[in-house]
């Protein structure tokens, strides 16, 4: 069977899905990243082959924070930005989605389509309070598993107001709460409520929010922020059903869109499970700029380099 | 007298020219560095701006290497830069450097004035060629400037003009009189006219406004118009120095008059003055709008009073208009990888719109 993969790696989750030739989801996987991207990946990629061993890659795209890492690593034919992954998957799923609510690990984003065609977006900036890493904190801070939180905070009938400004704050709002003996699930309630006003604060000022309105990003599977997004914006809030892997999406049909163009995917093959990749930087001395340069190696020789601004270093790799 | 002076941008080049032509022994602050952002960040007030944290760093970078005399600007609000020199003049003497400061207001006048102060045995004539030949050195700068600007993001061999560019502003600065300046800037416009291009496409045409200093420090703004140029987008940024000396410290006609053209072009939205370039901002927005640019990206320091108006107004603008804008607060923890993301999305929103429009 054809397929096309997305990779997309991000802070918390590395995620792959592959889309067979009508854009149809074939397989994801969701795994941790845990801080070493490259493994992730080769990881990641070994499962899918061992799941499926009937497919044929046409092509790859990545995304993610580690997209040009992973981009270079597999041999990518389209490396994009997680924003645009999000929007491309978000109109596969739902063609006319107008307004799309992501809640990552670490970021939080809102984008606005219309017509198909993204009009605006926004991203956190300057805090983090409110995404998955956060509400995973607190979860076992109070000892309920990540997954049950969700169901937990919708038996609350009484939520709890929290100071969801700043995640410290918040963390100690809720311990206080706690010791003047409120329950937990309204605490949680509370909680949810504080994330979503929080973002709707931060992201969402000045945007219109129109249905229909898509939420993904890991932070979907809470039923309990779905539900405040729903008393918070007063229409229905429709979880993707692929919620977690919307950004490997997008970018498998990111990937498919380059390769029409291009007619040929540049993957390297499943080999690159088992490639030995080296990374390094070091500080270019050439100039006043001190640019910081990364470089890849792939079983010993050099495969890439970036971040320098002259060109000097990532002009000099031949090897594709 | 061992004169120095905060960065932004180029600006170095022509008041190193300016005060040595005065007389003067100059002690450049060295380029801005992580260790410049560190000395600004540990001894400036948290929430004070990125300029004043970066100039303090280059103060104390300047004093360490023997510096005595420091020339800054001051200013006359509502923005707090007309509070910087005072407050920075404290800081430093807590700190125990001993040193002067002269602070410029902005006005031609008292720019004179203080010229004057600062000059060493040099006639009015002599002061009048030293600004003169500083002068032109900026109009030579962001003249070039502009043009790569134009050609970075269509060269074939990348980094081509960038590379003229370098070597032109090392000619520039080295340049003893206006003749040897024009040659310099001739060269490097004639070497960049020869940069071999691309064919064909049409390119996204980006409009950035804001706050000056982020717009032009590049060490601040993470390189936004060269990130911008070799994603293939042509940059048009709304200041430069030049323009500033022409408006607002010679106040030429033909800058009055736009500067009255675009604050009829801001009044149904800003209708008196903020401070800083906040209504300059709202109007370069609409300018650019009704010019059919593809889109704006508004930068400033975070905090930055005057500017954080013109954000709030900007969305307003952006429907009125339907221009899509991007505004970005640059402050010491702006992350890179946050900057290329938000810049990736932006353009690839302006890239589908254009098929759209062009389909439509």
């Amino acid at each position: 069977m054809h397929v096309y993969l997305g990779i997309d790696v991000g802070s918390v989750s590395t995620n792959i899905a592959a889309l067979d030739e009508f854009g149809k989801v074939i397989d994801t996987l969701y795994i941790r990243t845990q801080g070493r991207p490259i493994e992730a990946v080769q990881n990641g990629l070994r499962q899918i082959k061992e799941r499926n061993h009937e497919i044929k890659v046409q092509g790859v795209g990545t995304t993610g924070s580690g997209r040009h890492l992973t981009g270079v690593i597999v041999g990518a034919d389209s490396i994009k930005n997680e924003i645009t992954a999000h929007a491309v998957a978000a109109m596969h799923i739902m063609p006319d989605v107008q307004t799309v609510l992501e809640i990552g690990g670490q970021d939080s984003k809102m984008i606005i389509i219309r017509n198909g065609v993204v009009t605006d977006f926004a991203m956190n900036t300057v805090c983090a309070a409110g995404t998955g890493s956060f509400l995973d904190q607190q979860a076992a801070r109070l000892n309920i598993g990540i997954e049950d939180f969700g169901d937990k905070a919708l038996e609350s009938e009484t939520p709890v107001r929290i100071a969801g400004r700043c995640a410290v704050f918040a963390e100690s709002d809720m311990i206080h709460k706690q010791q003047t003996g409120h329950v937990t699930s309204d605490i949680l309630n509370g909680l949810c409520q504080a994330l979503v006003r929080n973002y709707l604060n931060n992201i969402g000022k000045g945007k219109q929010i129109q249905s229909p309105i898509l939420f993904q990003g890991g932070v979907a599977a809470n039923k309990g922020i779905k539900r405040a997004f729903e008393d918070a914006l007063g229409c229905p809030v429709v979880v993707s059903p692929y919620h977690n892997v919307m950004g490997a999406i997008g970018s498998a049909l990111l990937a498919k869109e380059e390769v029409a163009q291009t007619k040929r995917t540049v993957f390297r093959g499943f080999d690159v499970i088992d490639f030995v990749y080296t990374p390094r930087s070091f500080e270019c001395s050439g100039c006043a700029n001190m640019c910081e340069v990364v470089e890849i190696q792939m079983n010993g020789n050099v495969a890439a380099r970036w971040g320098d601004q002259c060109g000097k270093w990532s002009n000099s790799v031949t090897v594709a | 007298m061992i004169v120095t002076f905060p960065h932004m941008g180029d600006m170095s080049i022509a008041l190193k020219e300016l005060f040595t032509g005065l007389g003067r022994q100059v002690v450049l602050p060295p380029p801005i560095s992580k260790r410049t952002l560190e000395l600004g960040i540990k001894y400036s007030p948290e929430t004070a701006c990125l300029p004043f944290k970066i100039n303090l760093g280059n103060f104390i970078e300047a004093l360490e290497q023997g510096a005595n005399t420091i020339i800054t600007c001051g200013g006359v609000g509502p923005c707090r830069l007309g509070y910087y020199a005072e407050i920075q003049q404290g800081i430093l003497k807590n700190l125990g450097f001993n040193f002067d400061m002269i602070v410029v207001e902005p006005d031609i006048v008292d720019i004179i004035k203080q010229l004057h102060r600062v000059a060493f045995k040099r006639n009015f004539w002599e002061v009048y060629l030293a600004f003169r030949l500083a002068l032109a050195k900026i109009y030579a700068m962001d003249s070039i400037q502009r043009k790569v600007n134009m050609i970075r993001p269509r060269e074939v061999s990348v980094g081509k003009s960038d590379f003229i560019w370098r070597q032109t502003v090392d000619v520039i600065d080295a340049a003893e009189n206006l003749s040897t300046l024009r040659a310099a800037w001739h060269k490097g416009e004639s070497e960049l006219d020869e940069v071999k291009l691309k064919s064909g496409t049409r390119l996204l045409r980006i409009g950035v406004v804001g706050e000056i200093y982020v717009m032009l420090e590049s060490s601040i703004n993470q390189n936004l118009d060269w990130r911008l140029g070799n994603m293939g987008v042509e940059v048009y940024k709304t200041m430069y120095l030049s323009d500033y000396i022409n408006g607002h410290l010679f106040r030429k006609r033909e800058y009055l008059k736009k500067f009255k053209y675009l604050a009829d072009l801001a009044q149904p939205y800003l209708g008196h003055y903020v401070g800083g370039h906040g209504i300059k901002s709202i109007a370069h927005a609409v300018n650019m709008g009704q010019e059919k640019y593809d889109g704006i990206i508004h930068v400033f320091p975070f905090t930055c009073m005057p500017e954080i108006v013109a954000k709030n107004i900007l969305p307003k603008v952006s429907n009125d208009v339907d221009i899509p804008v991007l505004s970005l607060a640059f402050d010491e923890q702006s992350g890179e990888a946050g900057i290329v993301t938000r810049l990736e999305a932006f353009i690839d929103l302006l890239r589908y719109r254009r098929v759209k429009h062009h389909l439509a």
